[in-house]
């Protein structure tokens, strides 16, 4: 059998992890600034439950 | 004018020296590519923003560094643009789709950030087909892009304004992107470098996403210099991208003029046996034969399982594409319609009225290898054609450092012509996938004129894993040895 090329990548540790700490990033206001429909640093859609 | 027409001549590498030498300022470079893009752009159509403004302030503050002696580099004042794909805070970035019509990022991309970091000035964003789905340009939801060779013809895709601008000279460097040839295509049919680097050699992030396993962020250059010198600075590590490697980005100058002594080239005969126009493949075998007289050896390699790149890539790109459209909802950017009709109304009327017809096509494809039933048969079993691939090439690689061929089938073709019959488009990527599905890298460089249409015929060239350096080298060999192409006549004409 073939195995299935799921990592394009060939070399095994070449994309380590990251250790999982929080580092700054996007500001919510910012985040949201493009949205057709924002409240606060909200996306505002339609509603979803019925 | 003709001051400005000989600064617009200038390779980046001569550009760069002359900035440097302060014998020219960042400001006159600048200001003589916008002028040449007011001039000539609403024939060649490679620009979808131009960001005048931005770039005389940026050219300013190189001015104002050389000035003091404080140059940050080889890009530093040089005025560049990019794909319409890469995210910039500085102007809209639309992925030539009406889904994206006047989003404004509020993110830069790592590429773009590095070529700023560096001082380059970006003059604009580039036409493309429409989320980098195409080979022509014709699938931009905006306008066509005209080849300068030829306004008649397209200048390939999806990259089409990032090599259409290098060649009517409004810029002196561009940024595309390749998911199954979307540099190398339109550099070839343009008459200009452009490189696709190594999967995970040049950061993603950023970058509009088409297929995640298979786009690639590369430069394009009307020399092979001035492509190695963007790639130096956009190549390396990312740890925003967690699929960019880890592997230190070689030093691309330094081999470059080292010549094709010593270098093994190996030849897929199958590739220049049927399919390739006549005056193609003639000009790919003058080339080869450049090689040999260079000191080159050439074998012949087999690449058996070639044949079955276009279905397999055609195959995993729209799969994975399905995945990555699905963003474009209107929630969170871009179009939104049908929201007082509720969720549901507001997904099926944004996603109809925003993509164009040949999105659609690849995010219904795509849906469809992936189901449920249906994913073992098509998207596992392309995945293991990748495989297969990879092992072609490796094998190859025991025996040559290089495998050269024709990039296209033809020269550019005429706007409209493959329009019928979208297969009839798909299959311009024949000799291309190959490299973005056995993840290696590739470039094209131009190696003459067809004898009989006088326009731009490429030479693709593919490298091992991140040995873009030795892929550079013997792209410069032939450049040196053929002399560069002369600049496309009509745009002056009309001038």
């Amino acid at each position: 059998g073939v195995e299935p090329m799921t990592h394009a990548l060939a070399e095994a540790g070449a994309t380590p992890l990251r250790p999982d700490e929080v580092r700054p990033s996007l500001p919510p206001e910012e985040a949201v600034r493009a949205a057709p429909a924002r409240e606060g640093t909200f996306f505002k859609v339609p509603r979803i439950i019925e | 004018m003709s001051g400005a027409g000989e600064l617009l001549d200038l390779s980046l590498t001569e550009l760069s020296a002359a900035l440097a030498a302060r014998r020219v300022s960042s400001r006159q470079a600048t200001e003589a590519a916008l002028a040449r893009i007011e001039a000539t752009d609403a024939r060649v159509g490679a620009f979808l923003a131009v960001t005048a403004e931005r770039a005389r302030a940026r050219a300013s503050e190189a001015d104002e560094r050389a000035a003091r002696g404080a140059r940050l580099g080889p890009l530093d004042g040089v005025p560049l643009a990019v794909k319409d794909l890469f995210l910039t805070r500085g102007a809209p970035t639309t992925a030539g789709s009406r889904i994206l019509e006047g989003f404004v990022s509020p993110y830069d991309a790592t590429v773009v950030e590095r070529l700023e970091a560096a001082g380059a000035v970006l003059v604009g964003k580039l036409n493309l087909d429409e989320f980098a789905m195409g080979s022509s340009n014709e699938n931009s939801a905006f306008k066509p892009c005209r080849n300068p060779w030829d306004l008649g013809r397209t200048p390939g895709g999806s990259s089409g304004g990032s090599a259409a601008a290098l060649a009517a000279r409004q810029a002196y460097g561009t940024l595309g992107t390749d998911t199954g040839g979307s540099i190398r295509e339109p550099a070839a049919f343009c008459g200009v470098v452009g490189v696709k680097p190594t999967y995970g050699r040049v950061s993603r992030y950023g970058v509009v996403a088409f297929a995640s396993s298979l786009d690639q962020p590369g430069p394009l250059g009307r020399t092979v210099a001035d492509a190695a010198a963007l790639l130096q600075v956009i190549a390396g590590r990312d740890d925003r991208d967690m699929t960019s490697s880890t592997r230190p980005v070689d030093d691309y100058g330094a081999a470059l003029e080292q010549g094709a002594r010593g270098l093994t080239v190996g030849v897929p005969r199958a590739w220049l046996a049927e399919g390739v126009e006549a005056g193609v493949a003639q000009r790919v075998k003058e080339a080869l034969a450049v090689y040999e007289r260079l000191g080159a050896k050439l074998v012949d390699v087999e690449l058996p399982h070639t044949k079955y790149g276009i279905a397999a890539y055609y195959l995993i790109a729209p799969a994975e594409a399905s995945s990555n459209l699905a963003r474009y909802d209107g929630v969170r950017f871009g179009l939104r319609r049908g929201a007082p009709d509720g969720l549901k109304a507001m997904y099926a009327e944004t996603r109809q009225a925003g993509f164009g017809a040949e999105p659609k096509r690849r995010i219904m494809l795509g849906t469809y290898a992936l189901s449920a039933g249906y994913y073992d048969a098509y998207y596992l079993r392309a995945q293991k054609v990748r495989t297969l691939l990879r092992r072609d090439f490796e094998r190859a690689f025991e025996r040559c450092d290089v495998i050269a061929g024709p990039v296209t089938p033809a020269v550019a073709f005429r706007l409209g012509e493959k329009l019928q019959d979208p297969l009839a488009m798909y299959l311009e990527d024949v000799f291309t996938v190959t490299c973005n599905l056995a993840a290696l890298p590739g470039l094209s460089v131009p190696c003459g004129l067809h004898p009989r249409e006088r326009l731009p015929v490429g030479l693709q060239l593919i490298g091992r894993p991140f040995d873009e350096a030795t892929l550079l080298r013997a792209a410069r060999a032939l450049e040196r040895e053929q002399g560069p192409l002369p600049a496309p006549g009509g745009l002056e004409a009309r001038g």
